[in-house]
C-alpha cells in the first residue's frame, strides 16, 4: 500500500505543481529547490536552482525535452558539510543517476528530499525547440493531450529519443516522493506518493493528510508502457550486438569518433575531477609521436579514440543508467546508447545489480566477495 | 642488457643471436652481454663488472620469470650501484621460449617483450624504502587472561604504555583457576596480576568491552564501554588475547552433563586445586572415575571439527594427580587417539600408565543413570566389543572453541576467521606490517595451553614494541594519492585489502567545498595496486608501476 496525497487540479496540471513547489519554499519547508522550469522564451525547459518562492514560475517536469541529465546539480550543491535543505525534482533517469552518485559519495543526500515524476519520454532538443517555436499554446499541455490520444512512441510525427523509447524505468518509486500521473486523469488530479519517512514528513509538515491506497490504473498503464519499451530495447540491443559482433564491426561503429569527449562531458555518472583520457598520462612529446609513427609505420589521428571508449565503458558500465545523453551529444551519431545497453545488460546481470534502482544495493566494484565469477 | 640463457635452457625456440642483434640497435641500449646463469655467483660477478665498466644507469635482464630469483638479481644490481626499481626482468623463458615452437614468431614475440621491458625501465623512477614513524606508541590489549597479562607486562618492561580491556570483573582468565605442574596461580599468575595492577603505566579496564575500532596501524581509535561509561583510547597497535570458550557439554545430551556426577575437566580441576576430590552426589571419594576425551572436538555432527590439542595432555595430568591424591581410585581414560603436541608427552603418558591409569581406546556411546547407578556404554576397540561400564564419576574433557565475541572482534579489525572460527588465519604467515599492527596471542587463534599462550604473548609484545619504537621501512612500491584530484568516491578505500587507505576531510582552497579524500598510510600499504585499478580517474599512482611506465610498455607490446 502506498501512502498517498491527492492534489486537485484546478487550472491545469502544471499550475497545480507550480503552486505545490512554490508553497514548499514559501512555507520554509526547504532552503532551495532544484526544479525544471520553462525558459521565458518558451522554447525549452531547463533545470533551475531556486532560492525565492516568487521565482517559482513555471515548474514543468512533463516537458518532452531533457537538455541535460541534471543529477550533477546535487554534486555541485552538496558537500560533506552541507546543512542547507534542498528539495529536488528529477525525472527517473536523473534520479537513478543521483542514486549512483550518492553511492559514489559525490552527493550528500542528508538534507535533500528527492521527488520524481512519471516520465513519458523526451524528444531530441532540436525537434522540441522547433515544435515549441511554432506552437501557439503551451507545448507541454498540448503534447500531453496528444499523447493521451495517440500513444507514446511518436509525438507530433517525431520519434522520441532512442533512450526514452527503450527506457524500462519510466517511473522510479524509490525517491522520497513520487508524482504519479501515469494512467490517471491529469486534468482532474495528481497523486503524490510518499515512499520514505523523509517524504512522509515533508508532506505532513505541509499539512497534507496521507491515505493508504494502491491505484490500479497506474499499475496497468505502467506494465503496458514497460512492456512496449522492453521490446524496443531488446530490438535495439540485438541490432547493436550484430553490428559489433567482431572487432572490425566494433571499429566500424566507433569509426566516426572525433575525440571531442562530449559523451564524457554530458554523462551524469562520469565524476572524475580530471578525466584520465584528458590527463598527462596520454600526452606524447613531439619525438614520441614521430618515433611511434616510425615504429608502427602509421598512427591514426586523433589517437586513442578506441582506448577512450573502452576505458569509459570499463569505468561506467556498472553504473550506467541508460539516459542516452552521450548518444544525444555525439556529433557523429555513434550508437552509444545501444552499445551501453547491450554491454550494461550483460555486466549488470553478472553482478545482479541494476544501477540506480535503490540506494540500498552496494556498487559491484565496492563489494568484496571471496568467491566470485569463477566461471568468467 | 643481459641475456641469461639459464644454463642453456633458454634459446631452444628463440634465436638468441638474432634477438640480441635486433635489440642492440635500439638507442637506449648501452651494451648487451650473454651470460649462462645470473642467479649464480659467477653471473652476479659478471653483472657487477660489466655495469661498473659502462655508464649504463638501468638494467634489463632477459631471461627467466622474476618470481624465482628476483631477490638475488636485485641484490646484484644493488651491489653494482643500481636501484632495484631501475631494473626490469623480461621473462622470455616461461612466457616465450618454453611455450612456442616456431622459431621465427618466438623470436619476434621475444623482441616485443624486450622492447616493452626497455620502455618500462626507461620510464622507471629510482625508489628508496621510506622510514615511517608511527604516530602513537601505546598498545591496546584485548583480554586479561594469561596471554593478555603476559603481553602487557612484556610491553611495560619495554616502556610501552598499555591499555588492557577485560570483559570480566577479574584478571587471570581461565588459567587463574588451573593448577599446572609448572605454573601455579600463587607462583605465577597472582604475582603477575599484582605487578600489572600496581604499574601506573597500565590502564586496566575491567568489566569492559571494545565496541568500535577505527583507524589503522599507528593510529587506532578504540571505543571501550567501561564501568565509568564510554571511553576512547588512541593506540598504535593492538594485541588480541581474547581467549577461547570451553565447549558446553550440554550440546551432547547422551553424555548427561546435567547429571550431578558428570563434570567437565574444569570442575575437576577446582576439586584438585583444593584437594577436595569427591563424588558430588555422595560426598565420597570416587572409586571408579572415567575420563571421556574429545567431548565436542573432532566431532563434525555435534561439536567442532578441530582437535583441541591440549586435552590429552591435560587429562593425563589430572589422572596422574588423582592417582597421587587417591591411589585406590580406578582411573580410566577413554580416547580416540592420544595427541600430544609438546615435548615429553610420551614420557608423561608412560608415567601415568605406571601409576595405574588405564587407557581404553574407543568412543563412548552414552552415559546412563539406572537405579541410582551411573553406567557408561562404550566401545573397546582393542577387545573389539561394546562394554557396559559402571562408574561413579565421569569427567568430560571438553575442548576449546572460538569465544563468543570472536566474530564481532574480527569484523571490527577486519581479520578473517579460520575454518574453525578462530582468529588464527593471519598470524604466523604474515609480517606484522601486513597485519596492520594487529597481533593475536593465546587461545584466540586456536586451542593451546598456558605455556604456548605465554610464548605467543611474548612474541607479539616484542614484535609490536620494536616497530612502535623504531618505526619501519615502508616498501619501495607504494601508492600515492593526489588529494587535489581525488573525488572522494571511496572505491579505493573499500577495496584496499590492507586498509591502508583512510578518508581525510579537506577543504577546496578555491570553492571552500568540504570533501573527504583518500589518504595512503605508508606503514600499511603493500603496493598491490588495487586502488590504482579501481579509480576511474587514475588518481592513485603506484610508485614503481606508474601509468607512464605501464603505458610505455604497452605501447611497445602492441
Amino acid at each position: 500500500m502506498a501512502k498517498i496525497v491527492r492534489l486537485d487540479v484546478k487550472k491545469d496540471v502544471l499550475a497545480t505543481l507550480n503552486d505545490f513547489f512554490r508553497n514548499l519554499l514559501k512555507n520554509n519547508m526547504s532552503d532551495a529547490l532544484v526544479v525544471p522550469q520553462n525558459l521565458p522564451s518558451g522554447v525549452s525547459t531547463v533545470q533551475t536552482i531556486v532560492g525565492d518562492p516568487e521565482s517559482v514560475i513555471s515548474v514543468n517536469p512533463f516537458a518532452f525535452v531533457l537538455p541535460a541529465n541534471s543529477a550533477d546539480i546535487l554534486v555541485k550543491t552538496t558537500d560533506d558539510a552541507s546543512k542547507q535543505r534542498i528539495v529536488a525534482l528529477f525525472r527517473p533517469c536523473e534520479m537513478r543517476a543521483v542514486f549512483e552518485l550518492a553511492k559514489l559519495h559525490q552527493i550528500n543526500l542528508e538534507n535533500v528530499t528527492l521527488i520524481s515524476v512519471d516520465c513519458l519520454g523526451t524528444l531530441p532538443i532540436s525537434d522540441y525547440t522547433e515544435l515549441a517555436g511554432k506552437s501557439e499554446e503551451d507545448l507541454t499541455l498540448k503534447l500531453l493531450k496528444e499523447v493521451e490520444n495517440n500513444g507514446i512512441s511518436t509525438i507530433s510525427g517525431r520519434d522520441l529519443r532512442p533512450a526514452c523509447l527503450t527506457c524500462e524505468f519510466p517511473v522510479i518509486d524509490t525517491a522520497d516522493i513520487s508524482i504519479w500521473t501515469l494512467g490517471l486523469n491529469k486534468d482532474k488530479e495528481i497523486l503524490l506518493s510518499a515512499n520514505t519517512p523523509k517524504g512522509e514528513v515533508l508532506l505532513s509538515n505541509m499539512g497534507f493528510e496521507l491515505t493508504e491506497e494502491d491505484p490500479s490504473e497506474r499499475k496497468t498503464a505502467l506494465e503496458a508502457l514497460i512492456k512496449a519499451r522492453e521490446e524496443s530495447r531488446d530490438k535495439l540491443i540485438q541490432g547493436v550486438k550484430e553490428a559489433v559482433a567482431d572487432i572490425p564491426g566494433f571499429m566500424r561503429v566507433l569509426a566516426g569518433c572525433i575525440n571531442c569527449h562530449n559523451c564524457m562531458k554530458v554523462c551524469p555518472i562520469c565524476y572524475c575531477k580530471e578525466c584520465f583520457f584528458e590527463s598527462d598520462v596520454l600526452k606524447s612529446s613531439p619525438k614520441q609521436y614521430l618515433d611511434k609513427a616510425g615504429k608502427k609505420g602509421v598512427i591514426r589521428m586523433p589517437m586513442d579514440t578506441v582506448l577512450y571508449h573502452i576505458g569509459r565503458m570499463n569505468h561506467m558500465i556498472t553504473s550506467c543508467v541508460a539516459c542516452g545523453q552521450c548518444e544525444s551529444a555525439c556529433p557523429s551519431k555513434i550508437p552509444l546508447l545501444g552499445i551501453y545497453l547491450a554491454l550494461g545488460k550483460d555486466v549488470q546481470t553478472v553482478f545482479n545489480y541494476l544501477p540506480g534502482k535503490s540506494l540500498d544495493e552496494d556498487l559491484p566494484l565496492a563489494t568484496f566477495k571471496e568467491e566470485e565469477l569463477s566461471e568468467v | 642488457m643481459f641475456f641469461c640463457t639459464c644454463e642453456g635452457t633458454i634459446g631452444l625456440n628463440i634465436d638468441m643471436n638474432e634477438l640480441e642483434k635486433r635489440v642492440k640497435k635500439r638507442p637506449e641500449v648501452a651494451f648487451t652481454v650473454k651470460v649462462g646463469n645470473l642467479c649464480k655467483r659467477e653471473g652476479q660477478d659478471l653483472l657487477k663488472n660489466e655495469i661498473s665498466k659502462s655508464d649504463a644507469d638501468r638494467i634489463v635482464i632477459v631471461g627467466c620469470t622474476p618470481r624465482t630469483y628476483e631477490e638475488i638479481i636485485d641484490k646484484g644490481a644493488l651491489e653494482a650501484g643500481i636501484n632495484k626499481h631501475l631494473l626490469e626482468q623480461v621473462n622470455i623463458r616461461e612466457h616465450c621460449d618454453w611455450i612456442h615452437s616456431d622459431k621465427k614468431s618466438a623470436t619476434d614475440k621475444a623482441e616485443f617483450l624486450v622492447g616493452g621491458g626497455i620502455a618500462r625501465v626507461a620510464n622507471a623512477l629510482s625508489i628508496e624504502d621510506k622510514e615511517v614513524v608511527l604516530p602513537n606508541k601505546e598498545v591496546l590489549i584485548i583480554g586479561g587472561g594469561v596471554a593478555g597479562i603476559t603481553a602487557s607486562l612484556e610491553l611495560l618492561k619495554r616502556g610501552v604504555i598499555i591499555h588492557l580491556v577485560e570483559r570480566n570483573a577479574e584478571l587471570g582468565g581461565r588459567a587463574y583457576s588451573l593448577d599446572l605442574e609448572r605454573l601455579r596461580e600463587d607462583e605465577i599468575i597472582l604475582p603477575a596480576i599484582d605487578e600489572l595492577t600496581l604499574n601506573e603505566k597500565a590502564d586496566i579496564m575491567l568489566n569492559s568491552e571494545v565496541v568500535e575500532i577505527q583507524g589503522t596501524f599507528g593510529d587506532y581509535k578504540v571505543t571501550v564501554n567501561t564501568e565509568d561509561g564510554q571511553k576512547e583510547v588512541v593506540v598504535g597497535g593492538i594485541i588480541i588475547a581474547s581467549g577461547s570458550n570451553l565447549f558446553d557439554a550440554n550440546r551432547i545430551p547422551e553424555y548427561k552433563y546435567d547429571d550431578e556426577d558428570v563434570i567437565d575437566f574444569y570442575e575437576l580441576e577446582k576439586m584438585l586445586v583444593y584437594k577436595n576430590l569427591k563424588v558430588p552426589s555422595t560426598g565420597e571419594k570416587p572409586k571408579r572415575l572415567n575420563f571421556i576425551q574429545c567431548v565436542g572436538s573432532r566431532d563434525e555432527n555435534k561439536g567442532n571439527t578441530h582437535c583441541s590439542l591440549v586435552c590429552c595432555t591435560y587429562a593425563i595430568k589430572q589422572a596422574a594427580r588423582i592417582k597421587t591424591l587417591s591411589p585406590d581410585t580406578e582411573v580410566y581414560i577413554h580416547y580416540m587417539d592420544l595427541r600430544g603436541p609438546d615435548n615429553g608427552f610420551e614420557e608423561y603418558f608412560l608415567g601415568a600408565q605406571k601409576k595405574g591409569v588405564i587407557f581404553i581406546r574407543g568412543r563412548v556411546a552414552e552415559i546412563l543413570r539406572e537405579n541410582g547407578n551411573l553406567r557408561m556404554r562404550t566401545e573397546h576397540i582393542e577387545l573389539g566389543e561394546v562394554m557396559d561400564f559402571p562408574t561413579d564419576l565421569v569427567v568430560l574433557s571438553v575442548g576449546q572453541e572460538a569465544s563468543s565475541g570472536t566474530k564481532k572482534l574480527a569484523d571490527m579489525v577486519h581479520l578473517p576467521l579460520d575454518v574453525d572460527g578462530f582468529l588464527g588465519y593471519y598470524n604466523d604467515r604474515f609480517d606484522i606490517v601486513d597485519r596492520r599492527g594487529i597481533s593475536i596471542a593465546g587461545c584466540a587463534q586456536g586451542p593451546r595451553g598456558v605455556a604456548r599462550s605465554i610464548s605467543d604473548a611474548k612474541k607479539a609484545a616484542s614484535e609490536i614494541a620494536g616497530i612502535l619504537k623504531n618505526g619501519l621501512k615502508a616498501k619501495g612500491v607504494h601508492s600515492v594519492i593526489d588529494e587535489n584530484r581525488c573525488m572522494g568516491c571511496k572505491l579505493c578505500e573499500q577495496l584496499c585489502p590492507y586498509e591502508a587507505i583512510t578518508m581525510i576531510t579537506v577543504k577546496d582552497y578555491i570553492t571552500d567545498e568540504v570533501k573527504m579524500v583518500s589518504c595512503v598510510n605508508l606503514a600499511v600499504c603493500q603496493g598491490c595496486g588495487a586502488c590504482a585499478m579501481a579509480c576511474p580517474g587514475g588518481v592513485p599512482q603506484l610508485i614503481g608501476f606508474t601509468n607512464r611506465e605501464i603505458m610505455a610498455q604497452i605501447d611497445e607490446l602492441i
